[in-house]
């Protein structure tokens, strides 16, 4: 049978969701459902049996994490005994004095890498495990910069489990967490490292190394698109390493344009977005949705109300006001009007500073509801 | 720019129309609903399309489909958006009526109303519709050549497809003619620009966009479509209601106009819009509004987390103390457990020594009475008597050897008693003189007769002495008398004279010598006054001679002179110093013989004194009389001594009888003494020893008495002991031997007892099969604990990687506790219990903080996400108000620029017009550029008036003016604009209409003018000047 690892990283328990802006209630609700996440892959480790669980940090976050947390996490890696779990804790739950991996009671099964030198931990007789944590939040030093594997005795297939930023080069590395570069696996004489920090799952190779990112098991805000799960990989001696990545994720977080072009009034602009929440089956998620196009002059973009309307229907739904103003603005700075001048000034200076664009995008829209009596939309 | 020619093959109710246009003046001239506005919507969509960016306005639609022919097909893509956006569904269809829509957009449904079409004929000068006005017979009626193919039916049946198109031939000031197609039946519009000289395609230079959109009129005359709407199309009736509101309203609808091309609102009202918002944002200052409220919710909830983060920590804090506690515990729990488990194991060797005590005693006790049993015949031995035995051995002893000693002492004084006898015999002294007589008597006389004897001898010897000192000092008898006669105080007083008279003597002898010296020296005064006046007498009698006789020589009657005065002096003194010494003398003189008389008076009184007691001197009398009393006292003292010497020879009489001594002499009596002295020490030594030997045969019968006391006693005791000795060495070695084994035998009884009572107190009320269940019952439990104490030592359940070393579970500090006493240990189990209820007491009250301390407070995350919410929407709120501050000022800006400029040329504009206008009442206008208040300068007065002030259709016609100015502003870099006139002047009476046409005719010079009217005053007018102007009559078919 081939040796399996469930691998996964950068759960954040207890994250606060502050980037996405998320009601307290839905933060509370996403941050336990990152809790049910962990009893997931938990149960997915045993039901599909796998030899060793590996997490590479960021596993929870360290100045949130509660006690009932701790104890949970406790209890769920509890459950997986006798399989072993190795922790290589990162830079949001870096293994400094006081923390839950230095202070906490951890089951037997839990293994816990608190150096910030790569040590080795034998798997089986076959495979053996290397890695090292971050002690502080700010862990900036490459793990491998200086680390060469001892010479192969030919008895154990080395794996390298780390949370570290993967640059293209090493002077490209500057304040990332960890920085390690794939050749930087490849010259240590890894050929399978499996890494944890970046949130999207990728798959970097680099000659005959390969490191896996698991990305985080689920989306952290609307940065996060996409699917989110765990790593499953079966090894075998000689054999390339079989790789599989299982969604888990049960937050779902999406941005879309809405062109309100052709809305009228409100209620066009809403029914539209029930449409759009009809075809792409958004009931549960996250979104995020950006209005852009030149709206009618007659549309109020009163975005609290017409979140209400549509909230119900989704997860949570946030509005963005993008749109650019509606009148045709090099015509309109033609005008020999006050109103012209005005938009010809503003786009002039629009121009010198590129910078502020939107701000005198936003400027321009308010000056032209003032002049068109249209109302005027905070933005 | 002047419009030249317009065709329209349907668009509204017009069909295969072809209008020229005059280039000056154009007047539209028709009833209601005869097409007017139509044909200004066919212009203004001509020349700009109905579009005015690539999105289509649902309105821009709108009036796009108004004018579509209703003949005319519609275009299988043409979208229906008042369909489409029924909230009842249902297909009927409303599109506004032709004709009467205005220029501006109109919103709201409308009727269809089925347009009848003109029947129209091109003409080169005018197109006149025929049955429209009979009056009109000077104008130029031009009959349709020949029936248009598309005005032969009115039918919709059999009417021919229409075009929704036309065409416009205009000419620019630069030269160029050129010619406008545009197809409004197709949905984008299709467009052309053709030079109509050339056919050049004009469209090429200029930017396209959707729906027929091409920017040549902005490029040609600077003027969008709304602007030209707004200021080059003067609306019906539009004047008058304007002038009637107020001269504000002009100046409004002026600035309107120049602000925002007059359809929206003015930069003003824009910026108060603008203001508003900001209001409603809120400055820094007013709590209450939007930002001000956000950004205070984020300074709560900043504080919020600020404790929520130290309370977080305190809390860390907490469970770490709690988990060190927890630690704690376990170890002192491991070490109690340990102590109990030692308490047992002691307890069991206690009870396991106990039991092998009991079995030892139990031994001894065996011992004990089979030593009891062996001394058995001593069990009534009568030691009580023991000490009695003792002590009356003890006297026993003691009497029996002082009666020995009594024996032998009276042996010896019986012996010295005998030599005593022997001794006192030679002697020869009656011993009866001994008992009346003590001989401390006679030595006390014999002292005192010794003492009294010597004195005699001694004072014999003085008065011998005292007879031969009388006789030295020679006072007889008669002396001695007066000297008995004689006291000190009497030798005093002759002491005083004589010292009286040694004063008196000296004081004689003292004035004897000053009277003798004063006698020597006034005997050499006296001679020396005797020369002097011996001198002083020749002198004058010189000087007497010389007078006489002398010559008169000057210095010699001085010297003569001089001499006489000293002469005179001399006598003078003389008889002076003669006076006084004869009284000097005679006062000395007495003094010598008064004292010498005191002298003679006290002297003789000391003289009889020392004759009559034969001295010389006081000294020398006093020395006699001492000598005189010492020698009397000698004499009677001599005499006592002889009396008292008799008197102590009689007592001493009876003495020396009794020794046979006749008289008494110093050495007789010394010789008595020394045998009295030995006579009186035998007498005593005998009469001790006979006292002595009294005392010693009382003793010896008291003794004997006691000894057979005793031995009655001794016997009594010694027979109830069983031994029939007598009292004696062997009896006492019996009855000690017999104390000795009953001693032993009651010992051991009281080892027996001593044992069965340790017996009983080592079982202390158990018995001995009880506390062997004991040992074993503990055997077992000590068992039990140390299999629990091994399962439970702690550490087993904690991953090696997480094992804390610090806190392995320590043995107990000091001593091992197998050394301990039970009690140390039940102390050590009680303290460490106590210290066991603090730590727990201590784990549930931090368990318990670290439960509550944090309940009321929102998780920390929670937090943040609430932050950065607020501060998301307070980064919106601030974006905006930038954002809207950004563009009330730049609006600010532009109208304070654009007015600036304008307000002059207005002024210069109005100024042209104003002589024309008013016949030459107004000469100027001033406008002001912060309102645009306009005020009219009259010809005829120096102060300006206000617009307000005038009539309403000096006004109208100022806003026409005005209207002109803007559009003139406006297009000033570019061609000049013809101007759209829909009636204005519907309202007016024919006087004012008559001045508003004036101005129209003036404006005319610059302007193309097209006048929309069913006036016929208007059309009076115009015929009056057929150079100027073209007539078009509209005419309802």
């Amino acid at each position: 049978l081939p040796f399996s690892i469930l691998h996964f990283a950068d759960l954040h328990l207890d994250a606060a969701f502050t980037g996405s802006r998320l009601p307290a209630a839905l933060a509370r609700r996403c941050r336990e459902q990152l809790r049910q996440t962990l009893r997931r892959i938990v149960d997915l480790a045993k039901q599909r049996g796998a030899n060793v669980v590996t997490v590479a940090g960021d596993l929870f976050e360290r100045e949130r994490i509660s006690p009932d947390t701790a104890a949970f996490i406790a209890a769920e890696f509890a459950r997986l005994a006798p399989t072993p779990v190795y922790i290589a804790p990162g830079n949001h739950d870096a293994a400094d004095v006081g923390s839950l991996y230095q202070r906490g009671r951890w089951p037997e099964n839990v293994n816990i890498f608190v150096s910030s030198r790569l040590v080795e931990r034998p798997l089986t007789q076959e495979f053996s495990l290397w890695s090292a944590g971050h002690l502080s939040p700010s862990e900036r030093q490459n793990f491998l910069e200086h680390f060469q594997l001892p010479p192969a005795d030919g008895q154990r297939f080395p794996i390298l489990l780390l949370h570290a930023t993967m640059v293209p080069s090493r002077s490209q590395a500057n304040g990332s967490h960890a920085p390690l570069t794939a050749e930087d696996i490849q010259k240590a004489g890894f050929a399978l490292a499996l890494l944890g920090h970046y949130h999207t799952a990728q798959i970097i190779r680099a000659g005959d190394a390969i490191a896996v990112y698991p990305g985080s098991p689920e989306p952290l805000g609307f940065d996060e698109p996409g699917q989110h799960g765990v790593s499953w990989l079966q090894l075998e001696r000689g054999q390339p390493p079989k790789i599989e990545h299982i969604p888990l994720a049960e937050l779902r977080f999406e941005t879309i344009e809405v062109a309100v072009d052709d809305c009228l009034h409100r209620d066009q602009l809403v029914d539209k977005i029930v449409a759009l929440q009809r075809e792409r089956n958004l009931g549960s998620a996250f979104v995020r949705l950006r209005l852009t196009g030149h709206p009618q002059p007659s549309l109020f973009l009163d975005l609290p109300l017409i979140t209400s309307r549509v909230q119900e229907r989704f997860a949570f739904v946030k509005l963005e006001n993008l749109t650019q103003p509606s009148a045709d603005l090099q015509q309109l700075a033609q005008e020999p009007t006050v109103r012209g001048a005005f938009a010809r000034e503003v786009l002039t200076a629009m121009e010198r500073e590129p910078d502020n664009r939107q701000r005198y995008i936003d400027a321009l829209a308010y000056g032209l509801q003032a002049f068109n009596q249209e109302e005027i939309a905070l933005r | 720019m002047k419009l030249l020619e317009l065709t329209l093959k349907a668009f509204g109710r017009l069909q295969n129309v072809h209008f020229s246009f005059h280039p000056k003046v154009n007047v539209v001239y028709g009833p209601n609903e005869a097409g007017k506005s139509t044909l200004q919507q066919a212009i203004v969509a001509l020349l700009y399309g109905f579009y005015d960016n690539n999105r289509a306005l649902s309105r821009e639609r709108e009036l796009h489909e108004q004018y579509r022919p209703w003949f005319a097909p519609r275009p299988p893509d043409v979208p229906n958006d008042s369909a489409n956006h029924s909230s009842t569904g249902s297909v009927k269809m409303e599109v506004p009526a032709p004709g009467k829509a205005a220029l501006s957009p109109r919103k709201g449904p409308i009727k269809i109303v089925m347009p009848q079409p003109y029947s129209m004929l091109q003409s080169s000068a005018e197109v006149v519709v025929a049955d429209f006005d009979e009056r009109e017979e000077n104008a130029l009626e031009i009959s349709p050549a020949a029936p248009s193919p598309y005005a032969a039916g009115t039918s919709s049946t059999n009417a021919p497809r229409h075009e929704y198109s036309g065409s416009l031939k205009y000419s620019l000031e630069a030269g160029h003619t050129l010619l406008i197609h545009r197809d409004f039946g197709d949905n984008d519009v299709p467009t052309q620009l053709l030079d109509a000289i050339t056919g050049e395609d004009w469209l090429l230079r200029y930017r396209r966009g959707r729906h027929g959109r091409v920017d040549f009129m902005e490029k040609q005359i600077g003027m969008s479509r709304q602007v030209f709407l707004a200021t080059a199309c003067v609306q019906q009736g539009s004047l008058r209601p304007l002038a009637e509101r107020d001269a504000g309203a002009v100046s409004d609808a002026i600035l309107r106009l120049l602000d925002s091309a007059g359809t929206d609102n003015s930069a003003e009202v824009a910026i108060e819009r603008l203001e508003k918002q900001l209001r409603e944002l809120g400055s820094d200052r007013s709590q209450k509004a939007l930002l001000p409220q956000a950004r205070l919710q984020l300074e709560e909830l900043h504080e919020t987390y600020a404790l929520r983060l130290a309370t977080q920590r305190a809390v860390q804090d907490d469970i770490e103390k709690a988990e060190t506690l927890e630690l704690e515990l376990d170890e002192l729990r491991h070490t109690l457990l340990a102590i109990e488990r030692e308490m047992l194991r002691v307890q069991l060797t206690q009870i396991e020594a106990r039991l092998s005590r009991w079995q030892e005693n139990e031994r001894k006790c065996e011992q004990i009475t089979g030593e009891i049993t062996a001394l058995a015949p001593y069990q009534n031995f009568p030691i009580e008597d023991k000490e009695r035995f003792f002590e009356l051995w003890h006297d026993f002893a003691h009497f029996d050897k002082l009666r020995t000693m009594l024996s032998e002492e009276h042996s010896a004084i019986d012996l010295k008693l005998d030599g005593q006898l022997a001794k006192s015999k030679n002697l020869h002294i009656s011993e009866a003189l001994w008992t009346s007589f003590a001989f401390e008597d006679f030595l006390k006389l014999r002292n005192q007769w010794e003492t009294n004897f010597n004195a005699i001898i001694n004072s014999e010897n003085a008065k011998f002495d005292v007879d031969e000192e009388f006789k030295k000092a020679g006072l007889n008898e008669v002396e001695r008398a007066a000297f008995v006669g004689l006291d000190w105080p009497q030798i005093e007083q002759y002491r005083a004279l004589e010292t009286q008279v040694k004063e008196v003597e000296a004081e004689v002898e003292a004035a004897r010598e000053d009277y003798n010296k004063f006698q020597a020296d006034t005997q050499r005064h006296r001679r020396l006054a005797a020369l002097m006046a011996l001198v002083a007498l020749v002198a004058l009698t010189t000087g007497f001679l010389n007078s006489i006789f002398g010559d008169s020589n000057s210095a010699l009657k001085a010297w003569d002179n001089t001499m006489l005065t000293l002469s005179l002096l001399g006598m003078a003194l003389f008889i002076v110093f003669n006076i006084r010494w004869i009284a000097r003398s005679r006062e000395l003189g007495s003094h010598l013989l008064e004292v010498e008389d005191q002298y003679m008076e006290i002297r003789p009184q000391l003289q009889e004194a020392l004759t009559r007691y034969r001295v010389s001197s006081i000294d020398e009398l006093v020395q006699r009389r001492s000598q005189f009393s010492e020698l009397t006292q000698a004499a009677q003292t001599h005499l006592q001594l002889t009396q008292d010497l008799a008197k102590l020879e009689k007592d001493l009489q009876p003495w020396m009888a009794a020794l046979g001594i006749p008289h008494i002499a110093p050495e007789t009596l010394q010789d008595a003494e020394k045998r009295l002295r030995e006579s009186h020490q035998l007498w005593t030594e005998k009469n001790v020893l006979q006292q002595s030997l009294a005392q010693i045969a009382e003793k010896q019968r008291e003794v004997e008495k006691d000894l057979d006391w005793l031995v009655i006693e001794l016997q009594a005791i010694l027979q109830k002991a069983g031994i029939t000795e007598p009292p004696g060495e062997k009896a006492l070695q019996s009855f000690a031997t017999g104390c000795q084994r009953r001693e032993y035998l009651e010992s051991l009884r009281l080892q027996l007892n001593q044992a069965e009572t340790l017996g009983e107190e080592i079982l202390a009320g158990e018995t001995p099969q009880s506390l062997a269940a004991t040992v074993e019952h503990l055997r077992q439990e000590l068992h039990a604990m140390e299999s629990e104490s091994l399962a439970a030592a702690p550490g087993s359940s904690v991953a090696p990687a997480m094992a804390n070393p610090g806190l392995k579970l320590a043995p107990e500090q000091g001593a091992p506790l197998n050394e301990l006493s039970l009690a140390e240990l039940q102390r050590q189990r009680e303290e460490m219990q106590e210290e066991i209820r603090e730590k727990e007491q201590k784990l549930i009250a931090l368990r318990e903080r670290v439960a509550t301390r944090l309940q009321d407070l929102p998780p920390l995350a929670e937090i943040e996400e609430e932050i950065a919410l607020v501060e998301a929407e307070v980064k919106r709120l601030e974006r905006a108000r930038e954002a809207l501050e950004l563009a009330r000022d730049y609006i600010a800006q532009a109208a304070q620029r654009l007015h600036r400029d304008f307000a002059p040329r207005l002024n210069d504009f109005l100024g042209k017009y104003l002589g024309k206008l008013s016949a030459g009442r107004y000469v100027s206008a001033m406008i002001d550029p912060s309102n645009f208040s306009v005020r009219l300068q009259r010809a005829d007065s120096s102060a300006p008036v206000e617009l307000a002030r005038l009539s309403f259709g000096t006004i109208e016609q100022v806003y026409l003016l005005l209207r002109a100015a803007v559009v003139e502003f406006f297009a000033e870099n570019s061609e000049s604009i013809p101007m759209l006139l829909d009636d204005p002047l519907v309202h007016a009476d024919s006087e004012r209409m008559l001045q508003a046409l004036h101005i129209i005719d003036a404006l005319a010079e610059s302007h193309q003018i097209f006048y929309f009217t069913k006036d016929p005053v208007v059309v009076d007018y115009f015929r009056g000047k057929p150079e100027e102007c073209a007539i078009i009559k509209l005419q309802a078919v």
